[in-house]
């Protein structure tokens, strides 16, 4: 795979997996890579950051090392990957009530161009193909991610009908063949065959009718929103500077206090231990005033809470206006609606 | 009470508690951990994504084989526990990650670990006038692998906390059955270097101390509508409210009426509200907005 070693990317749910393995495989290996790049393991595992390309390079190629010895490795690391892990977009797969809906999500806010599904007369199939010259090492670790996440949606074995991988996740004859294929049987329930560039799985058309145990209307319904702002609103990350960190920083703060009137810049300026005048500065750079970061986020937060059906006297206070009149002032200058209108107006959406 | 009879039964300690040594288990003894699984019924999916409590039997097996497998590796209850997700926490943890302090991730933790976990090993608060504790009495009566695992999970929770919040560390008291042979002595020294806190082995207990300080640090992943969606989940599934989705209040009338039938009692509103640990009145009130007749779902059950 091309990557530029010094642009960035989120390190997210499947590199996390694999991380986590490497941790278990061989701590010290993982703790001076992370260490190396002047980051922090936790850090790394519990929210998601930007990361150069080169961390990914050393991690997957630790994984690819490791597995001359294992080569299941890759494979078992993909039980560790949980949905999650993908921030917004996975509690939004994970929500969803069934195949057809989770189907929509895919193509919806995962990276299209990789992912197609159709049907044929006794089928109903999914195909993902992995940008050209991924290591075949990672290509079975995602297909082991993509079969698992259907498998923890307790989907019967009898759902599925076939599983064909990429032709370079075959293993060589000195991998054990029979024993890695024996694993991925007994895991999956598929006797996979390797063919072509790409992952297939083909379902048994009753797939649709079946219930996903982790349906949740309502955790579907706020992500789905999310999902779409963050799309809106999405930025190219590739050169994130120490004034956007700054600025995530800030955000976190004033959401911890969102709900407060007297938490304004000093104590913003405090917590982050520079002067106020430092703040406005490092503000002014990413073209935003505190004030207007602030309504943004209490705009924000106000417009999900009324969503899920909360009265405006009580989101109100919730972020931080002393009174529901001033709120609904600050609301309708930002919406063109008051809160009730637009409460209803999304209960009528649904 | 069938509210929290439901919850235990997704949030029991064995689930999330136990699922990092699942998880390591399966990574690095596969063969041994599968063929245990296989011994009592059970298949790795069961006990990784399922949320069931394991019987007797089952944890003696499976805590059986950890402890066995400890001979030769004495490290396995602290490697596993690196494998810790707070989603492994299920919903109570999601929620206390998207506090915007500490001080409300406490209250949190007051208000629903206890209402979702009677039997477990977590964690209760205690309060001084300079400090505040996260003591783990239960400790003493967990397998011993189960008591390594909390130990160690303690350790890398303490190691994700802010360069601030490891300030505010006072003292660190581990069950002193482990002695120090839960850490290895580069995790001991690491301890005393991050966390400049008196470590001591002593009790019965695990106990994690703080300057009261750290109940107004902000935690990074604050998320208030997050919040407010996930503890209304949580007050659901607690029993304080009842649903808000028709279909969810249906499915728990229906289900309370076939626990009354087959324990043979009388399926009246009483008995139904007080099953679902509501009164008749709220539970009058939300079937009557949701028009779902009680009526109809007691015909559905009858002979």
């Amino acid at each position: 795979m091309t990557l530029s070693a010094e642009a960035t990317v989120v390190f997210f749910g499947p590199y996390r997996a694999l991380l986590r393995a490497l941790i278990v495989r061989d701590a010290k290996r993982a703790q001076a890579l992370v260490s190396r790049n002047g980051l922090e393991l936790s850090e790394l595992l519990a929210s998601e950051v930007h990361v150069k390309n080169s961390v990914l390079l050393e991690l997957w190629t630790s994984i690819i090392e490791l597995s001359e010895n294992e080569p299941c490795l890759a494979l078992e690391a993909s039980h560790l990957f949980q949905f999650p892990d993908l921030g917004e977009r996975g509690w939004l797969l994970s929500s969803a009530r069934n195949f057809t809906q989770a189907i929509a999500v895919v193509h919806s806010f995962f990276s299209s161009h990789c992912f197609e599904s159709g049907e044929n007369d006794s089928a109903l199939w999914c195909r993902w193909t992995p940008p050209a010259g991924t290591p075949s090492v990672l290509s079975h670790y995602l297909a082991g991610i993509c079969l698992g996440s259907l498998l923890g949606q307790r989907i019967p074995p009898e759902m599925f009908s076939k599983a064909i991988l990429p032709r370079n996740c075959e293993p060589p004859e000195a991998f054990q063949v029979s024993r890695w294929s024996e694993r991925f049987s007994s895991t999956y329930g598929l006797e996979p065959s390797f063919e072509g560039n790409s992952l297939e799985i083909h379902f048994n058309p009753e797939i649709i009718k079946y219930s996903f145990c982790s349906a949740d209307d309502a955790v579907f319904e706020f992500f789905k929103k999310r999902c779409a702002r963050t799309d809106e609103n999405s930025v190219d990350c590739t050169n994130q500077t120490g004034d956007s960190v700054y600025k995530n920083r800030i955000r976190n703060l004033l959401l911890s206090h969102i709900a407060s009137t007297e938490f304004g810049a000093p104590e913003i300026a405090a917590e982050l231990g520079m002067s106020v005048r430092t703040l406005e500065r490092t503000l002014a750079r990413e073209g935003i005033s505190l004030r207007q970061l602030k309504q943004q986020l209490q705009r924000e937060t106000a417009e999900e809470m009324l969503r899920m059906g909360m009265r405006a006297k009580e989101v109100a206070s919730q972020v931080g206006f002393a009174d529901v009149a001033s709120f609904s002032r600050a609301f309708n200058k930002w919406t063109g609606l008051t809160p009730s209108q637009f409460r209803r107006q999304k209960k009528d959406e649904k | 009470m069938r509210n929290s009879g439901s919850a235990r039964s997704i949030y029991s300690f064995i689930s999330f508690g136990a699922r990092p040594l699942f998880r390591y288990l399966l990574l690095v003894h596969r063969t041994a951990f599968v063929q245990t699984l296989a011994t009592i019924g059970l298949t790795p999916d069961d006990v990784l994504h399922g949320n069931r409590i394991l019987s007797e039997q089952e944890q003696a097996a499976i805590f059986g084989l950890a402890c066995q497998l400890r001979v030769n590796d004495p490290l396995l209850a602290f490697r596993a526990a690196q494998l810790h997700d707070i989603h492994d926490s299920g919903l109570p943890g999601i929620l206390a990650r998207s506090c915007g302090t500490f001080r409300e991730m406490v209250e949190i933790h007051e208000k629903y670990y206890f209402k979702l976990d009677s039997e477990g090993v977590l964690a209760r608060a205690s309060y001084t006038q300079e400090e505040i504790a996260f003591v783990s009495d239960k400790l003493a009566y967990a397998p011993i692998a189960i008591q390594e695992l909390a130990v160690a999970s303690s350790w890398v929770a303490l190691t994700s906390l802010s360069h601030e919040a490891k300030k505010k560390v006072i003292a660190l008291e581990f069950p002193g059955s482990l002695s120090a042979h839960a850490l290895s002595p580069s995790q001991l020294s690491d301890i005393e270097k991050q966390f400049s806190a008196q470590l001591v082995f002593s009790s019965a207990r695990l106990a994690v101390s703080f300057q009261l300080e750290i109940l107004d640090l902000s935690i990074p992943t604050v998320d208030p509508s997050l919040k407010l969606l996930l503890e209304r989940k949580l007050r659901v599934i607690t029993g304080e409210v009842l649903p808000e989705d028709s279909d969810e209040l249906r499915s728990q009338v229906f289900t309370a009426i076939l626990e009354l039938r087959s324990a043979g009692q009388t399926i009246t509103l009483e008995a139904v509200a007080d099953s679902m640990g509501t009164k008749p009145e709220s539970l009058s009130y939300a079937l009557r907005t949701h028009k779902i007749s009680l009526q109809k779902l007691k015909a559905a059950v009858e002979p």
